[in-house]
This record gives C-alpha cells, sequence and structure tokens, in this order.
C-alpha cells in the first residue's frame, strides 16, 4: 500500500491566528501533515486538491460557513466520506462531553480546546 | 357610622329595584365581550344574550355616536351622559365612563355603566347602586392594576432577554481569542523552554484561561436564564425536588434539614427547572457558610408584604407592594451570617467572596434575574439570633388558581 506516512489534516477557521498555531500544533505534537485555509469557499477547493485524511472545521465563519462546507462536501464523492470534526465556540463544553462528542451524528470540540483534547478527538476520529 | 362597610361579595339588587350600574367590556368592533352581573339586570336580558350582542343593539344611537368619537383619542374616563334603554321600551338616565383596554388582541374598550338617580346617588351615598359601583370600581381597578404589573412583568422580561442576548453574543466572540491563547501557550509548551520560570508561566497562562471559559460558561448560563416558561406549579414540591438536588452536599457536610411547608399555598406560575436553580443556589450558599454540621430549615407560607427592600435584593418597586398578598419561600442557616459590605452587593453581577477561580460571582445574579422574570424577588440578611435568612418571594396569581 503507497499510504502517506503522515496522515493529512485541512484546518479552516476564519481566525487566522487560531489557524496558524493548530497546524503549528498539529505538525509538532500529531506529526500530522496540515494546511491551513481561513475561509469556506475556499476550503471546498483546497480540499479537493489537499485530499486531507480529516478536516477541522469552524462553525461560524462569514460567507460560506462551516456547515454549508461539510454539506457540500458530502456531494462531492472523493471527499464524501471524509471525516469532519467542527472546532466551534457555538457549543459548551459540557455539552460536548454530555453528547461523548458527537451532536446530532457530527463531532465537535468546544473552542477553546487545549491541544489535547483536539488529537484526542482527531485520533479517535481517524480510527473510527 | 351605622353603615355597614363595603362587602366584597358582588351585589345584586332585587329586580323592583333601580338598576345598579355595570360593566361592559367590547372589542374593536363594538361587539360585546363580557358584561358583569348587573348588566343583566339593568338591561332586561340574560348576560349570554348580551355577549356578542353589537353594542348598538343595546345603546341608543346618539350614545354610540359618543362612544365612537371617544374612541377617536378623546382622554379617558370622559363621562358621556345618556340613556340607557330599560325594558318595554323605557330609557333610563346613566354615565357611561370608558376605558380602553390595551394589550391582550386589538384594543377593547371597557364601559362602566352607572344610573343617574335623581337625588342622593350624586352625592355618593349609600344604597345598592353605590355598593355595585364601588365593587365594580374595586374590580376595575384590581384588574387595571393586575394588567399593569403584567405589563410590567412583559417589559421586564423583554430587557432581560436582550441582556441574555447580548450575553450569548459577547461569549462567543470572546472564546475565539481564549482559543487562540490556549492553542499558542499549549504550542510553546511543547518547546523547549527557555528556563522553569518560563514553564511555569506557561502553565500559569493555560490555567488562566480555563478560568476564563468557566466566566463564559456562567455567563451563558445567565443568558439561557432570561427564557421564561413558567406553568402552574405547586411550590412545596419544587421545594422537595430542590432538596433532593443538594441531598448529597447536605449530608456530606453534616447538615440538618428542617422542613416546614405551608399546607395552604395557591399554584405559582413558576418555570420549574429556573427556579430549582435558585433553591439550589440559595441551599448551597447557606451550606457553604455554615462549614460543618449547622441546621437548614426550609419554610414556605403565604403572608402579606410588609416592606420592600429599596438597596438590597429589590430595584423595582412596580411589581410589588407592601400589603400585597405574596408566598415566601426562606432558607435559614445557623451559619456567621453576611458581612453588612457583602450584603449590599451580593446580587452584583461577578460578586463573589469565594477563592479566586472557585465561583464566577454570577449565582445571584442569576437567581435574581430568575425571580424578577417571575414577578418576585429575592432578599438576604442577618437573622437577630444569628446566621442569615434568604426570602425568596412570589406574587400570588390572581384571578382563578387553577393548577394541577
Amino acid at each position: 500500500m503507497s499510504q502517506p506516512i503522515r496522515k493529512r489534516i485541512l484546518v479552516v477557521d476564519d481566525e487566522e491566528s487560531l489557524a496558524r498555531i493548530l497546524k503549528l500544533n498539529l505538525e509538532s505534537n500529531g506529526g500530522y501533515e496540515v494546511r491551513v485555509e481561513n475561509d469556506g469557499r475556499r476550503a471546498i477547493e483546497a480540499a479537493r486538491e489537499f485530499r486531507p485524511d480529516l478536516i477541522l472545521l469552524d462553525v461560524i465563519m462569514p460567507d460560506v460557513d462551516g456547515g454549508q462546507v461539510a454539506a457540500e462536501l458530502k456531494e462531492i464523492p472523493q471527499l464524501r466520506s471524509v471525516p469532519v470534526v467542527f472546532l466551534t465556540a457555538v457549543v459548551s463544553k459540557d455539552e460536548v462531553r454530555s453528547h461523548g462528542d458527537h451532536i446530532g451524528g457530527r463531532t465537535f470540540l468546544a473552542k477553546p480546546a487545549s491541544i489535547r483534547e483536539v488529537l484526542e478527538v482527531i485520533e479517535k476520529t481517524l480510527a473510527a | 357610622m351605622s353603615r355597614p362597610a363595603p362587602s366584597s361579595r358582588p351585589s345584586r339588587s332585587p329586580a323592583s329595584r333601580p338598576p345598579g350600574s355595570f360593566v361592559l367590556t367590547c372589542d374593536q368592533n363594538l361587539v360585546v365581550t363580557s358584561a358583569s352581573a348587573g348588566a343583566e339586570l339593568a338591561m332586561g336580558r340574560p348576560a349570554a344574550e348580551l355577549v356578542g350582542a353589537p353594542l348598538a343593539t343595546l345603546l341608543r344611537a346618539q350614545d354610540l355616536s359618543l362612544i365612537r368619537l371617544q374612541l377617536q383619542g378623546l382622554p379617558e374616563g370622559r363621562v358621556i351622559h345618556g340613556r340607557l334603554p330599560v325594558r318595554e321600551g323605557r330609557t333610563t338616565a346613566v354615565q357611561i365612563r370608558l376605558w380602553r383596554l390595551e394589550g391582550g388582541t386589538g384594543r377593547r374598550l371597557c364601559l362602566v355603566v352607572q344610573p343617574v338617580s335623581r337625588g342622593h346617588a350624586r352625592r355618593g351615598d349609600a344604597g345598592p347602586e353605590n355598593e355595585a359601583l364601588r365593587n365594580t370600581l374595586a374590580a376595575l381597578n384590581a384588574s387595571h392594576e393586575q394588567l399593569k404589573s403584567t405589563q410590567l412583568q412583559l417589559i421586564q422580561a423583554a430587557k432581560l432577554e436582550t441582556i441574555g442576548r447580548l450575553a450569548a453574543g459577547v461569549a462567543h466572540e470572546v472564546k475565539n481569542p481564549l482559543a487562540i491563547i490556549l492553542a499558542g501557550s499549549d504550542f510553546l509548551a511543547g518547546q523547549p523552554p527557555p528556563s522553569a520560570e518560563a514553564a511555569a508561566t506557561l502553565r500559569d497562562m493555560q490555567a488562566a484561561v480555563v478560568r476564563a471559559n468557566q466566566v463564559i460558561g456562567g455567563l451563558l448560563n445567565y443568558a439561557a436564564a432570561t427564557e421564561f416558561r413558567p406553568t402552574a406549579s405547586n411550590l412545596n414540591r419544587v421545594v422537595e425536588d430542590s432538596l433532593q438536588l443538594v441531598h448529597h452536599v447536605v449530608l456530606r457536610k453534616h447538615v440538618d434539614v428542617v422542613k416546614d411547608p405551608a399546607a395552604d399555598l395557591p399554584p405559582l406560575l413558576l418555570d420549574v427547572p429556573k427556579i430549582e436553580q435558585v433553591f439550589v443556589n440559595l441551599m448551597i450558599n447557606a451550606v457553604d457558610a455554615m462549614g460543618e454540621g449547622g441546621t437548614l430549615t426550609v419554610r414556605t407560607r403565604r403572608t402579606r408584604l410588609t416592606r420592600l427592600r429599596p438597596d438590597v435584593g429589590i430595584r423595582r418597586t412596580d411589581l410589588l407592594r407592601v400589603g400585597q398578598s405574596v408566598v415566601v419561600v426562606e432558607f435559614l442557616d445557623s451559619g456567621p451570617g453576611i458581612p453588612a459590605a457583602s450584603l449590599e452587593r451580593v446580587f452584583d453581577p461577578f460578586y463573589t467572596t469565594k477563592p479566586a477561580g472557585q465561583g464566577t460571582g454570577l449565582g445571584l445574579a442569576i437567581c435574581k434575574t430568575i425571580l424578577t422574570l417571575h414577578g418576585g424577588t429575592v432578599w438576604l440578611e442577618n437573622r437577630p439570633e444569628g446566621g442569615a435568612i434568604a426570602t425568596v418571594v412570589f406574587r400570588r396569581v390572581a384571578g382563578k388558581e387553577t393548577a394541577s
């Protein structure tokens, strides 16, 4: 099998510095190959090119929000099965905890999340 | 004075007497929507027949024109001197006072019709008509007061909802910068530390973000507290359920609980989960204040308000009045009491006496918000015999007491 050693993660967040620091964290602490996008529309194009193993996706973004991005990805055959983890401030840690990360069939991480929490959820999702 | 005091019962004069005063309400099309008992008697028609009847079929055309004129914006309470058609084609002189009833569905109109009998009636002497009038006015005033206070409660609720939405918005906006700080300090923590102090500083920063996030969580709870879904509820049951919720804390701290529920409580309109939140908060505060051991007394009773606290626990006096019939829940503890300086501020948002990181200082502020939504209040004071008492005041539900 020619599967890459390093798994690829696409980080989408309109908070540029958060996306950039997440990339630093995921590269240095998780050994992932990371690409960053700050805009929902560009995220879909980036996903086509980059072919990530997982997408870490903000929800509230101007123009095209995370929900729309996820819906559009479902329409693209090559990207349909790429798991999406929503990293968002719209849910609380308590909500996420009480639902075991899954709310309405989606995986959520509540902001602010420590890198340990982010890595845990990513590893769990990739292993599923 | 030998004259008996006005009775609170609706007065019904015998049919042989001249008709007493009565009240009609109508909708914007001047169709009668309700008629007081006196109307039946005065107009010689059963009340059921009056409701739904156009006012035009009950009053003379010229009086109706005056009423219509008044609806065009003349000041309220103007008196129309008209004649009321009564039995067998006869008419009787009446004064008709008009009140507009705002709120509910569309504009409605209330007519207080008072017969003018020559002689004594004008002087406001005793007599069945006047007694009926007094009763009618008392009833009218009561419902007007009720309407006013309900309206104030709605305004208050709307204001609080705005604050709640604002808090939720702020909370969301603050979480993103917090996420950056946390992710950033996590990244730096993974780098070789330049010194032991640097590593410790990073850990402090990470802990600070967690704390800030807890405050945000409190703010979101506060925001959630501003939605109001009341149902007719049994207060004693809510108290009992709240006690169950703090049962483990009470056991752990070896606190004795004394319950003293009143047997005759009327049902209250309560948003039960929120009121439970209030009671739990007050009881936890009481238990915390006592340290190890002590007695927590929880009692409910109906009473009349003998005072308002203008500074502590209540700012507006619009919703509660001295003399008003209320239901109270009291939480008494046997702790050291509350320092005077704290008493002034306990309901201020973010005020806390707990060590940093062990409480957001929003608990009692949320309690007060919730009770304000209920048209009630809460105050805290020290008992002369030692310990503190938290008093939660609920307004009685006006009108019929219909609860499950």
